[in-house]
This record gives C-alpha cells, sequence and structure tokens, in this order.
C-alpha cells in the first residue's frame, strides 16, 4: 500500500452523513464501524490488487529477460555469459516473488512510494550490471565497470529497506 | 524548489521515467566505453633489451625468394599451406628463423590503450611484417599483463579467467605462465620478450591440454581461430582458420588443439578468435576474416604477432 492510500484506510473522505436513520447514537456508532470494516476490507483488497499488478509485471519483465538472453545467444556464435542467463532472477527473486507473495497475504503490509521507488531502482540497476556484464563476457572482453553496477544496486535496495523501516515506524508511533 | 521536485517526482511514471532514462544512458555509455571509446594509455618505446633486436640483421636480405606460399632468406624460412578439417580451410604457416628476434609484436598504430585498433594487414604492413597474424586483442580488456617487445605496458594482473598465458622468452621458447603466480616485472626480468594473455592452453609438453568436453562456450562453438605454437627451437607454427561462413563452419577449441598436436606442437596456445582472425603473408590477407557475422571483412585489432626485420 502506498501513502495515498492513508486516506482511504482513515475513511475521511467518505464519512457517513447524520440524517434521520443514524439520529439515535447507538445506531450511528454501529454504521460508523460498518463503514470502518468496509473501508479496510475495500484498501486491503486494493492494496492486494497493486501488489498483484507489480508481481505481475516483475514476471513479465523476468520473462523478457529469458526471452532477451535466448535470442542474443542465437547471434553469439555458442558464447554464453552466465550472468546474463541469471538475470532473470532478480526481477523473479527481487519482485514477483515476494509482491507475490504480499499479495495473497492476509495482511499486506503497507510499502511507501519512495521505499518502493528505491527498491525498483535497485532491482533495475541489477539487471543492467548482469546484462552489461553478459555482453562484456560474450564479447570475449575483461571489465570492471560491473563492479559499479553492484555497489550502487547494494545501495538502492539497501536505502530502500531503511526507509521503509522508517516509515513503519513512524506508523506505529502514530498508532501507539 | 524542493517542493517543486517533490511534486514532479509524486506524478504517476515520473521517476520511473527519469531513473529509466539515466539508466539507460549510463549503460549506453559504459559499453561505448568498452566497445567503442579509444582511450590512449601510451605510445610504443624501444625495450631496454635494445641489444637483443640490434644483434639481428634489421633489413631483409635482397636474396629472399618469396612465392605466394613460402618465403625464405638466411634467416627466415616460411612455408603455408591450407588444409581442410572438419569442413573448414585452415592456413598454416611454418616459420624457421635464425633468432627469436624474428618473432615480433606490434601494436596498433604504435599506440596502447583500450579500444585502439587498426586492421591486421595495416599494423603488418607499417612494419615491413612478412607474415602476421593477430595477436591477443589486449586492447579489448582493462586488465592483464601487456609484455610486447620487452616493454612492459601494463601490470595489473586480469579477473581470473581460468586461462593462463603464454610467454616467449628471449632465446624463442615457449612458456605457460598464470598471472596470479608472477608479476610482470618478474616475467620480464626473467627473460619474457612477449606475453598473451588469451588463452586457453591448447597443447602442453605435447599434449592436448583441453577438455573435449569442456563446458566453456567458446570452448565448444566452431569459430574462427587463431593460435601460435612451438615445434622445435626457433621453429614455430601459426595456424588460422576461416569460419562462420559457407564454406567454413570453424573448429572448436579442442578441434584447434588436435590440429596443433599433429604438427608436432610442444606447446600450443590460442589467441584472439572470431572476426578477429586474419593471417597476412607477403602484402596479402590470405584467410577469409569474417567481421560482424558472416560479411567477409577484416576487423581491426589492437596487436599482432608477426615474422620479419
Amino acid at each position: 500500500m502506498y501513502t495515498s492510500d492513508i486516506n482511504i484506510r482513515k475513511g475521511y473522505d467518505r464519512m457517513p452523513v447524520n440524517n434521520s436513520r443514524h439520529s439515535r447514537q447507538p445506531q450511528r456508532f454501529n454504521a460508523f464501524q460498518s463503514y470502518q470494516r468496509d473501508t479496510a476490507r475495500q484498501r486491503t483488497i486494493t492494496v492486494h490488487n497493486r501488489y498483484a499488478k507489480t508481481a505481475l509485471a516483475y514476471a513479465a519483465v523476468s520473462a523478457f529477460c529469458l526471452v532477451f538472453c535466448a535470442i542474443y545467444e542465437i547471434f553469439s556464435f555458442g558464447e554464453h555469459s552466465l550472468f546474463m542467463r541469471m538475470m532473470f532472477m532478480v526481477p523473479l527473486l527481487g519482485g514477483a516473488a515476494p509482491f507475490g507473495l504480499m499479495a495473497v497475504s492476509e495482511n499486506p503490509p503497507s510499502i511507501s512510494r519512495g521505499a518502493f521507488n528505491l527498491w525498483n531502482s535497485g532491482l533495475a540497476v541489477r539487471v543492467s550490471g548482469c546484462l552489461v556484464r553478459g555482453i562484456i563476457e560474450i564479447s570475449g572482453r575483461v571489465s570492471d565497470y560491473d563492479n559499479y553496477y553492484w555497489v550502487i544496486s547494494g545501495l538502492f535496495l539497501i536505502l530502500a529497506f531503511l526507509m521503509q523501516t522508517v516509515a513503519w515506524r513512524k506508523n506505529n508511533q502514530r498508532k501507539g | 524548489m524542493m517542493n517543486k521536485i517533490t511534486a514532479f517526482f509524486r506524478k504517476p511514471f515520473a521517476y520511473a521515467a527519469v531513473f529509466g532514462t539515466l539508466l539507460t544512458a549510463t549503460n549506453g555509455y559504459v559499453l561505448l566505453k568498452t566497445f567503442m571509446i579509444p582511450s590512449v594509455e601510451g605510445y610504443v618505446v624501444e625495450s631496454q633489451n635494445n641489444s637483443y633486436y640490434e644483434e639481428v640483421a634489421s633489413e631483409a636480405p635482397q636474396d629472399a625468394e618469396t612465392t605466394g606460399t613460402s618465403y625464405s632468406d638466411e634467416n627466415i624460412q616460411i612455408s603455408i599451406s591450407t588444409v581442410r578439417y572438419n569442413d573448414t580451410d585452415i592456413y598454416i604457416a611454418d616459420v624457421k628463423v635464425s633468432s627469436a628476434a624474428y618473432l615480433k609484436t606490434a601494436l596498433a598504430n604504435d599506440t596502447f590503450g583500450r579500444n585502439v585498433t587498426q586492421k591486421t594487414s595495416g599494423i603488418a604492413a607499417a612494419h615491413n611484417a612478412i607474415l602476421a597474424i593477430n595477436g591477443d586483442y589486449y586492447g579489448a580488456n582493462s586488465q592483464g599483463y601487456v609484455i610486447k617487445n620487452g616493454v612492459i605496458y601494463r601490470d595489473t594482473a586480469r579477473r581470473s579467467t581460468g586461462y593462463d598465458d603464454l610467454v616467449i622468452y628471449k632465446d624463442g621458447s615457449f612458456g605457460i605462465i598464470n598471472e596470479s603466480e608472477v608479476t610482470a616485472q618478474e616475467l620480464l626480468d626473467s627473460g619474457v620478450m612477449n606475453l598473451f594473455a588469451f588463452g586457453p592452453t591448447l597443447v602442453k609438453n605435447g599434449s592436448v591440454a583441453i577438455s573435449q568436453n569442456e563446458e566453456v562456450g567458446r570452448a565448444m562453438a566452431n569459430n574462427p581461430r587463431t593460435a601460435i605454437g612451438i615445434i622445435d627451437d626457433l621453429h614455430y607454427i601459426l595456424v588460422v582458420s576461416d569460419g562462420r561462413t559457407n564454406e567454413s563452419q570453424g573448429l572448436s577449441l579442442y578441434e584447434l588443439a588436435q590440429v596443433m598436436q599433429q604438427y608436432g606442437c610442444k606447446t600450443a596456445y590460442n589467441l584472439d578468435g572470431g572476426g578477429s582472425s586474419t593471417m597476412y603473408f607477403n602484402g596479402q590477407v590470405i584467410n577469409n576474416p569474417t567481421t560482424n557475422g558472416n560479411r567477409i571483412s577484416e576487423r581491426s585489432v589492437s596487436d599482432i604477432v608477426y615474422i620479419g626485420y
């Protein structure tokens, strides 16, 4: 779930109106509880859908990596690179698998937009590193450039983790 | 200002678009830097072992006998034959010299650096080579020892590829070394004049040194190949095979090793192959180099091995 979903969760935007049917206090209280349950369910469905879409997108990227590698090897005169062959694992393990699990979990965790972007960036840099290393290896060359990719992608992933941890703590403090 | 930037990145896909563009540009630059952009790091200098080259004749004698497939004078004898093996044309140059100083290397444009390239025939012609083949394409890599004609141009050991290097000593003998076990300066001090960092070693102590089922892509595939081997003291063979064409499918490394062994090599080493594989003799390219797939065209390379004065 992204930060923008907080309003939906709180339900401020569609509070029940105080008309004649809700004039008595117990009735109004029950209606609000019911509304809270509905919005929570709606929010969970929204988050599930969003995570499912993200998992599907990552699965598609993973499949693309596999196809790309297969086509590249057709034209590489029998050469291959383990980095290019394993490139599909990055979006699969780093994207499709965790987001797929969150999409089917009962209480999916909220993820801030910033952490989500950083995580995606880390995976994108790692895939690029595999691609660049693969192309260089298949050409028979040796280069150090791929080291930068591993370091930068690692930084992105760590930052994403830290940002999300801070967001969760803030959220817990607000609830507490 | 910060609010504007924050607001911009909150737009759907704004961050992804900016980041994607930056990442694509970075990848493009890295690949261009690796494959295309020349980076000059130095120029050819004379070896401290000047006497090594000064002791031998500096010009070809006038009475040299030359045919389309042979060259002979009092110091150098070259005989070139073409054989057909595994649906592939293989060009074999049998070379005998009176001194190892006639077996030399040369850099493209007499310049040391990454992606500094010139066609094998161009480098060979600039150095009056009688016979030349492409070398180890040192300029494709940012690591690995580079020792040419007794000069160290690069002394950083290459990332482990599992392959050893070939060294040629002052007396013309061949040796196989691993860069992780010896420094470039130690090699030079031990009398190494030229070093080739490609590989793998094809023949060692007269036996094929690679496995038929070696699970290395480049070993299994049929490709144009270049190799150098030593048969006896000051007796070498330089081999180039065609490949990637309808006429020649190319050789696997194992097949190339078999060829080198059959010709009596005690030590043989694989040099840069594929589109780089070129053999030049008496002013002409005699094989069919393939650049960019099946097109018959000579590729530019970083360095050559040549026989000449």
